[in-house]
């Protein structure tokens, strides 16, 4: 069967083949994940858009106590750009875990957080540091949290004429921290369990804690009940974590049993609540 | 023994500039004029009968050339001992990936469409997958029905058990009074030992490209490591005489035992008779997964009496090796895997029964380490439990039990060229195994540990060399040995140009033709540098004799009085009357070259043939059983994680006895190599099923060990030990399959020291450790 491939250079562009071509397009931005289903033939478009061009896609700016990041900056920029180490270190930090240099310097943001697997990396860390991504289409552009516009395994809010565009952090004022931590088989392998957590502390220990647990179930999940403990702790500098969530959120696996995953995302929401605190007490 | 100037030394390899150009050649590069592009469809089921095939709409479409299945071709098997395997399913499929249906197009995407179109009906079967199940009398599927009339090789005959259908081949060592043996010990201690299948995953994977010729015969060329064994196969499948096929192997990107039999060949030859045109058939990485041969999964249980000193008086093994739909390389893994716990240890009293059992899964076939890498897993680590048992410190009660020069072990063979002393107290030693541990920091605790290796190498087994003399002085090898990264080219030339005392690049090397070049059993076995270097040493020896005769004449001295050194002949304590070698041909007319007034060539041709001693069937003995044995030993240092389950390597270093290193570099990548290796199957290789398909063909779900999994290079350290063996060229024995066995259990055993458990189970995931430090929490 053929496909037709475009290379637009403008969102503009690319939204309007979206807005023309529906359900029978599909865009590529880095191919590090699309790659492989098109290889398995699990996606087959009839009209394969490739957002390479589009320079307007990549940046990364501060504007109004925010930093905006272009949908198609990849994995690489973002690691190696010195505004996101000054703003959101822990951020920088998650990148150097993403598969290796060569899948960095193709996989994009945007990309990523599109293509919704639950076991990616940003999507947790960015839930919790309240991001919100901006989604155009030929003649809209809105603004949503990221939290609801990730709906499911490999699922988004994404319309067959939409795109992303943006994603928008806020920068938080207060004396805050945040870490991620993944549990993989290898180096830069994709998640088996995964946390993030950003806590803002006062005088009266946390004032606010988020809380996300990735990679287990069918897409992050935040835990408000523990979030809710957190609220107060850690005045006398200790805090009781007590990771426990509901466990029939996690998602069957042909190679770990959901027992220990249970187990090790338990590791990994005391690992990054720990140092989250830690790391505001520092801020 | 004379001073060496080329063996010993490690030379830049052979082919090292052809390849870091990328100028070497590989058939997966390969791509002829006219060439037609095949494809297979493989069996969805694990077991099943086929009731029809129907290829009607895919012969319509159009780019489709010739479509083959099992009637287009004779109704024989082949195999590598045992002759179960058709080419194609004929009448029923035994795993899932059974080739099928094949389809030769014009391109790849239309003979992978033209898959689509095909309808093949079947009537499913019961699976059966669990060996233990499998090898009962009365087992849910009986996966050969015919295996009985099956013919067979006469130097290994098959040993069928009567009451246990699905088992083809029952090998046994029995050897003192067992019974005794246990009671005199003052404790007896049984354990339980899996080992999980994996995967090559060769960077070339499987291809072949065959030419039909106009006469009717038939030309491949393929990336294997067994070019006369791929021949006889062919012939056996097609029923083709011999010099009808011609098989040509250029440099091969990886085998590691996986590249033996015709997963490729028989297709693409079978395609390309029936089109007339050339047909090439390459392998994807999933189907490397699904239908080439893997390491057997295995369960070994040990059962051994020990005093309380920790001295070995009786040993029991069963092992029970998982071999899948056909028998192939696995017939004789089944025997050969026994010597693993022959090698190493001094056991007055031993038993041993290894089963071949049928199952509904991947083929198993040969894998480095050929059996060696399960039987010294299950052995070493229980060797550590008897430790634990005891109180006496593992590496102890290794000494201990360890065989001495000239003692006999449990086949009933004379020990020698045994260099498992030296290179477990180098490891001892290099690994800090008596140095105060390094710090641990939160979950993570270090430990360190060792393991010993053994792997054997097969007799009766031959090699044949030619050489060949030219007029400029140059030495050309003709050899079949197939060069698969592991440097046997080199290995070889080093070899020649010692002999003649020549420089290494004064000699040439021709490979890997079976019209040019002569009969060799293949890179199996860790053979080729013992084997192949002998018969090259010996047709060295004869084409001495004939250019000795020939400058004899001109030099006015006896043949056994001259000798040569770089390109001439001398004569023995006159360095001033010598010729050379151009000297002896003539000048022709119209300048076309130089001629031998006799003998057209200086030619000089053997063969080493690998005896073995007659083996009792019964018992196993025999005083020669195999050609010789490597032996080594790895010392690891790793970093467990208390929390999560995680191992990390930190350090690793391994000591291996080959004999003689002719090329201590290459013997060195060999040690370095297999400490990656072994790590894979140590912590992380592992192939998974549903229902007989895998679930994981592909390299991010199969996990093989990356550089960051691998410690850098300062903490990987290889040891060379010599311990020469007397029927080796220059000592040499041989080196490849050793040095990944005894790395999972040195980790096993670091891990233990560690976090105090015993893992019994490769490879140990975290989870396995996590449960098992649950367990002891517990
Ligand atoms: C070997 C390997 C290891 C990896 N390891 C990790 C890891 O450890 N952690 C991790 O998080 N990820 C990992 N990844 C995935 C990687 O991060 C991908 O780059 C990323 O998930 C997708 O980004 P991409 O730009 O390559 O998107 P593509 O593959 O091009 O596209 C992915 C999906 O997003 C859609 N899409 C792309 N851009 C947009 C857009 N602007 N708007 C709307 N839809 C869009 C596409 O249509 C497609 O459906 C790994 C990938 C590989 C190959």
């Amino acid at each position: 069967m053929n496909m037709f491939y475009y290379e637009p250079k403008t969102f503009q562009e690319a939204c309007d083949l979206l807005n023309k071509y529906q359900d029978d397009a599909k865009l590529i931005a880095g191919g590090q994940s699309l790659m492989i289903l098109l290889r398995q033939k699990v996606v087959v478009p009839e009209h394969l858009i490739n957002l390479k061009n589009i320079k307007e896609g990549a940046y990364i700016k501060e504007e109004g106590g925010e930093l905006k990041i272009g949908a198609l900056t990849t994995h690489r920029q973002i690691e190696k750009s010195p505004l996101v180490r000054e703003k959101l270190p822990a951020f920088a930090e998650v990148f150097s875990g993403i598969g290796s240099v060569q899948v960095r310097n193709w996989g994009t943001i945007g990309g990523n957080l599109a293509h919704s697997d639950p076991a990616g990396d940003l999507a947790p860390i960015l839930m919790v540091l309240g991001a919100r991504v901006r989604v155009i289409s030929k003649s809209n552009s809105n603004e949503m949290p990221l939290e609801s516009f990730i709906t499911g395994y490999l699922e988004t809010k994404l319309r067959a004429s939409e795109m992303l565009q943006e994603i928008i952090i806020p920068l938080s004022k207060a004396k805050s921290g945040m870490a991620y931590e993944k549990e993989s088989v290898r180096a830069g392998d994709m998640a088996m369990a995964s946390a993030a957590a950003f806590i803002e502390i006062g005088s009266k220990g946390i004032t606010r804690a988020k809380v996300v647990v990735g990679a287990v179930g069918e897409m992050p999940i935040r835990l408000e009940n523990l979030e809710k403990e957190l609220q107060g702790q850690g005045s006398k500098g200790e805090l009781h974590i007590d990771p426990k969530f509901d466990q029939s959120i996690i998602r069957m696996d042909p190679y770990v049993s959901k027992e220990y995953k249970y187990e090790i995302s338990k590791v990994k929401l005391r690992n990054v609540i720990q140092t989250a605190f830690e790391r505001a007490k520092q801020a | 023994m004379s001073e060496l100037n080329v063996v010993g030394k490690s030379v830049k390899r052979y082919d090292a500039l052809e390849k870091v150009t990328g100028k070497a050649p590989f058939v997966y590069d390969m791509f002829l004029p006219d060439m037609l592009w095949a494809k297979v469809l493989r069996s969805p089921y694990p077991h099943a009968k086929i009731i029809k095939i129907d290829t009607t709409e895919a012969e319509k479409l159009p780019g489709v050339v010739g479509i083959l299945t099992a009637a287009d071709l004779p109704k024989t098997n082949h195999g590598a001992g045992l002759i179960d395997e058709p080419t194609m399913a004929i009448d029923r499929v035994r795993f899932v990936g059974e080739p099928v249906v094949a389809v030769a197009a014009e391109s790849e995407d239309i003979a992978q469409e033209a898959l689509t179109l095909i309808d093949v009906e079947y009537e499913e079967l019961p699976g059966v997958f669990d060996p233990e199940i499998a090898m009962q009398t009365n087992p849910p599927s009986i996966i050969h029905p015919d295996l009985r009339s099956y013919s067979f090789s006469p130097v290994v005959p098959p040993a069928f058990d009567d009451d246990k259908p699905n088992v083809y081949n029952h090998y046994k060592i029995r050897h003192g009074n067992l019974e005794a043996g246990f009671q005199q010990a003052d404790v007896v201690i049984e354990n339980r030992f899996t080992t999980a299948m994996m995967q090559h995953c060769q960077m070339e994977p499987h291809v072949a490209v065959a030419r039909a010729e106009v006469n009717g015969d038939i030309t491949v060329w393929t990336s294997a490591q067994t070019i006369y064994g791929i021949k006889q196969m062919l012939c056996d499948a097609l029923q083709m005489s011999s010099s009808k096929v011609r098989v040509i192997v250029p440099y091969v990107g990886g085998g590691y035992g996986g590249k033996v039999e015709i997963k490729t060949e028989a297709i693409a030859v079978g395609l390309a008779m029936k089109t007339r045109r050339p047909v090439r058939f390459a392998f994807t990485r999933e189907e490397v997964f699904t239908s080439a041969s893997v390491r057997h999964p295995s369960v070994i249980y040990v059962k051994d009496g020990v005093k309380k000193d920790g001295t070995l008086v009786a040993r029991e093994v069963k092992v029970i090796l998982n071999g899948g739909a056909y028998s192939a390389y696995g017939y004789l893994t089944v025997r050969n895997a026994s010597f693993g716990a022959v090698g190493t240890y001094k056991v007055p009293n031993f038993k041993l029964d290894s089963y071949g059992v049928y199952t509904n899964l991947p083929i198993g076939g040969a894998f480095r380490g050929f059996g060696s890498n399960q039987v010294c897993w299950a052995i070493e680590c229980q060797m550590d439990r008897i430790a634990d048992h005891l109180n006496i410190d593992p590496v102890e009660l290794r000494r201990k039990n360890l065989l001495s020069e000239g003692e006999i072990n449990v086949s009933g063979e004379t020990t020698h060229s045994y260099g498992t002393k030296e290179c477990l107290e180098k490891v001892v030693e290099e690994i800090g195994y008596n140095q105060p541990k390094g710090e641990s920091k939160g979950p993570w605790k270090r430990g360190r540990g060792i393991g010993l290796a053994n792997k054997y190498s097969i007799a009766p087994t031959s090699s044949c060399a030619i050489i060949k003399l030219h007029d400029d002085g140059y030495v050309e090898l003709r050899t079949s040995a197939d060069e698969m990264g592991q440097g046997s080219r080199t290995v070889l030339a080093q070899i020649a140009a010692e002999e003649f005392n020549v420089e290494f690049d004064k000699v040439k090397v021709v490979a890997g033709d079976t019209l040019i070049t002569p009969y060799d059993q293949g890179s199996i076995s860790s053979r080729t540098t013992y084997n192949t270097g002998n018969a090259v040493r010996l047709a060295c020896e004869d084409a001495k004799r004939q250019l000795f005769k020939q400058a004899a004449k001109k030099l006015e001295a006896p043949p056994e009085k001259l000798e040569t050194a770089n390109g001439r002949v001398f004569v023995k304590g006159s360095p001033d009357r010598s010729i050379a070698f151009g000297d002896l041909f003539i000048p022709t007319m119209f300048a076309s070259g130089k001629v031998l007034k006799q003998g057209a060539e200086l030619l000089g041709k053997a063969t080493w043939y690998q005896f073995a001693s007659a083996e009792d069937k019964e018992t196993g003995q025999g005083t020669r059983v195999v050609a010789f044995y490597i032996h080594g030993a790895t010392g690891a240092e790793v970093e467990v994680n208390e929390e999560t389950g995680e191992v990390r390597v930190i350090k690793a270093v391994s000591a291996f006895d080959m004999g003689k290193a002719i090329n201590p570099e290459l013997c060195e990548q060999q040690i370095e190599g297999g400490i990656g290796m072994g790590i894979g199957a140590a912590l992380y290789e592992e192939m998974a099923f549903d229902n007989g398909a895998v679930l994981n063909p592909n390299f991010m779900d199969y996990k093989i060990p990356t550089s960051r999994e691998i410690p850098g290079p300062s903490n990987v350290k290889s040891f060379i030990v010599e311990a020469n063996h007397p029927d080796g060229p220059f000592g040499a024995k041989g080196i490849g399959e050793g040095v990944t066995i005894s790395v999972g259990p040195a980790i096993q055993a670091a891990i233990n020291d560690a976090v105090g458990i015993r893992l019994g189970d490769m490879p140990m995931t975290r989870e396995r450790v996590f449960q098992a430090l649950s367990r002891k929490k517990a």
